[in-house]
């Protein structure tokens, strides 16, 4: 177990993280690529981990060429299947005694004198249980192998996505409810699937190429529902417009798929109630006003064992505010993003963002931004190792030369296209009207929905003392599910702005960890 | 990409799993459902976000108590069991 010193530390391997190592470890920084997962990719570019996987028909985008020549490029080393729980801005040079190291050795360590270690991140296996590099967890299958439980480095880039975004309605807990990502997850990285009678529903893009995946999987998708008036038709004709024909062409390749397994798909419905014993058997889905309200008298009961739904992302800000990162507000979502500059610089020195963090916008945009924050952190390591800066080389990216103007040329492009994406998936309000009074809002502490508007009742005015009286928020996801719904129904039952109520904020830690873990680490380290 | 099979038992019962598989598309691929009672109402939960950001799947492996089974591999010879009561005192 030992903490390693490099230039850059890049904190999630999605399309951003991977494109901001590879510019950065380009322009001769050294940089450690800090992933949960296993393989890079991401979410979006999830690589199969199993072999009943690499045969399922590959459906949505796949991550392309430039970004996969990533792997055993110089310069980079992936610490995979491991997260941060602790991100500690200074303390550079505190680390005497506590086994810290250069993690490439040889030639690589040229230089790092002038460079000072002005971020921690300590890690921990992504599984949970025990300390990194650890044996002892959950057999051998909670080790990651990789023996560093920390990382020192002089910048960070933030690249840590989203997390999707979910709403109560009753029965949501039942077992056999799940997510869109899940889906997305069980197929693309396991070659599984949670039912065979499943329905889709939420908002945004996400729906489609889940749903297809899964028909295209064999099973029975009784339904894909969008709340918003969105169609296949939409999504094509706003890519055609935008000129993003490959965008286009995926939608059209969706709408193929659906036709092929005849799969309905709907604008304006939404899955409002989950039923069951033990798992679900049965939902409701129902016609949906222009706000997500159920139009009265549309609701009908379907026969399925699985229930995925999801309603967009939510930028994952745990790090970025553990290391003081100013938000930038979202207007009209219970969500926030991190500000960045133009060169993807934060408000904190030496921290960069790229990605769903800095506002969810999508794999194109955010392998864009990655380039740029990669570039901009190489530059801020240089100011004090200047020798080793490869200021004539350039970014590179599919292995031909990319210089900063095209790249910023063709983020405005991708942005415009993701702005047009994002005005045809607003956020409405219209599902506070799916949960009963004892529909579950906060899934960790079982907190029933009622006891917000009854804590709003005695006087709790912002999400903080709903918190408080609650305790929604205060369980092991620490409000990464319930916050934005908790956040909306704070502002409907106060009367007061989204902005107004504030939101469930990330405090340290920044994931569950045992007591062991803590208490385990170099007391030379922690302050 | 490896293909072998892993023998693995939850709550005493025998399964199996594929190599590079997690503890929780192992037992959806077994039908399996639920893992998890909560400690509140001691409701059924199972594998909700998929991605390790829930903490619904929480699962008991081998001597490990409530770790996530969404993330976690199966190992030959695992004991998986259903994780109740988590943060309970026993």
């Amino acid at each position: 177990v030992s903490t390693l010193k490099a230039d850059v530390a890049v904190v999630g391997a999605g399309p951003a993280g991977m494109a901001a190592a590879r510019a950065a470890a380009d322009l001769g920084a050294q940089v450690v690529l800090i992933d949960a997962g296993r393989s890079m990719g991401g979410q979006i570019y999830r690589q199969p981990a199993t072999a009943g996987a690499a045969a399922v028909t590959p459906v949505g985008p796949k991550m392309p060429q430039r970004l996969r020549q990533l792997e055993g490029q110089a310069g980079v080393r992936h610490l995979p299947g491991v997260v941060v729980w602790q991100a500690i801005r200074g303390a550079g040079g505190e680390l005497q005694g506590s086994g810290a190291h250069g993690g490439f050795g040889g030639g690589g360590a040229d230089g790092r004198g002038g460079a000072q270690g002005e971020f921690q991140l300590w890690l921990t296996p992504a599984g949970g249980g025990g300390a990194a590099g650890s044996d002892g967890a959950a057999g051998s299958s909670v080790a990651t192998g990789t023996g560093v439980d920390g990382v020192m480095v002089t910048a960070v880039v933030v690249a840590t996505g989203a997390n999707e975004v979910v709403v109560p309605f009753p029965g949501w807990e039942l077992p056999g409810v799940s997510t869109v990502g899940a889906a997305q997850a069980l197929l693309k990285g396991q070659g599984v699937t949670a039912g065979r009678r499943v329905l889709v529903a939420g908002s945004g893009p996400l729906l489609l190429p889940a749903a297809a995946g899964l028909a295209e999987a064999g099973v029975r998708v009784v339904g894909v529902l969008e709340a918003n008036p969105v169609t296949v038709g939409t999504l094509t004709a706003a890519a055609r417009a935008a000129l993003f024909t490959r965008k286009a062409r995926e939608a059209a390749g969706y709408a193929r798929i659906f036709g092929r397994h005849r799969v309905p798909v709907k604008a304006g419905y939404a899955v409002v109630a989950a039923h069951g014993e033990g798992r679900v058997t049965e939902a409701t889905v129902s016609r949906v006003d222009r706000d997500w309200r159920p139009v009265p008298g549309t609701g009908r009961r379907l026969a399925v064992d699985a229930v995925h739904a999801s309603f967009g992302f939510s930028p994952a800000l745990e790090l970025p505010r553990a290391l003081g990162c100013a938000d930038r507000p979202q207007p009209g979502r219970p969500v926030a993003a991190v500000w960045c500059d133009d060169d993807q610089a934060t408000s904190v020195p030496g921290v960069f963002a790229a990605g769903e963090a800095t506002g969810v916008a999508g794999a194109d945009v955010a392998e864009l931004e990655g380039y740029l924050a990669g570039w901009a952190s190489a530059r801020y390591v240089a100011k004090s190792r200047p020798a080793t800066f490869h200021r004539g080389k350039g970014l590179r990216a599919g292995g031909g030369e990319l210089d900063l103007s095209r790249l910023r040329a063709a983020l405005t492009r991708a942005r415009r296209f993701a702005r047009g994406l994002d005005g045809l998936y607003p956020w409405r309000s219209g599902w506070l009207d799916w949960p009963e009074a004892d529909t579950i809002a906060c899934r960790c502490e079982e907190v029933p929905w009622a006891a917000i508007g009854a804590a709003v009742a005695a006087g709790a005015r912002d999400v903080r003392a709903v918190k408080g009286v609650t305790r929604c928020g205060m369980g092991y996801c620490q409000g990464r599910m319930c916050g934005p719904a908790v956040q909306q129904a704070v502002a409907a039952a106060t009367g007061r702005g989204l902005a107004a109520v504030g939101d469930l904020s990330s405090r340290p830690v920044l994931t569950p960890v045992p007591l062991g873990t803590i208490a385990g680490r170099d007391q030379s380290v922690g302050r | 990409v490896r293909t072998e099979t892993l023998a693995f038992t939850f709550d005493g019962r025998p399964m199996t799993a594929e190599a590079g598989q997690t503890v929780g598309a192992a037992l959806l691929a077994a039908g399996v459902r639920s893992w998890r009672r909560t400690r509140g109402g001691e409701r059924p939960r199972g594998l909700f976000c998929g991605i390790g950001a829930c903490f619904d799947c929480l699962v008991d492996v081998n001597e490990v108590r409530a770790v996530r089974a969404c993330l976690v591999l199966v190992s030959e010879g695992d004991e998986v069991r259903t994780s109740a009561s988590v943060g309970v005192d026993q």
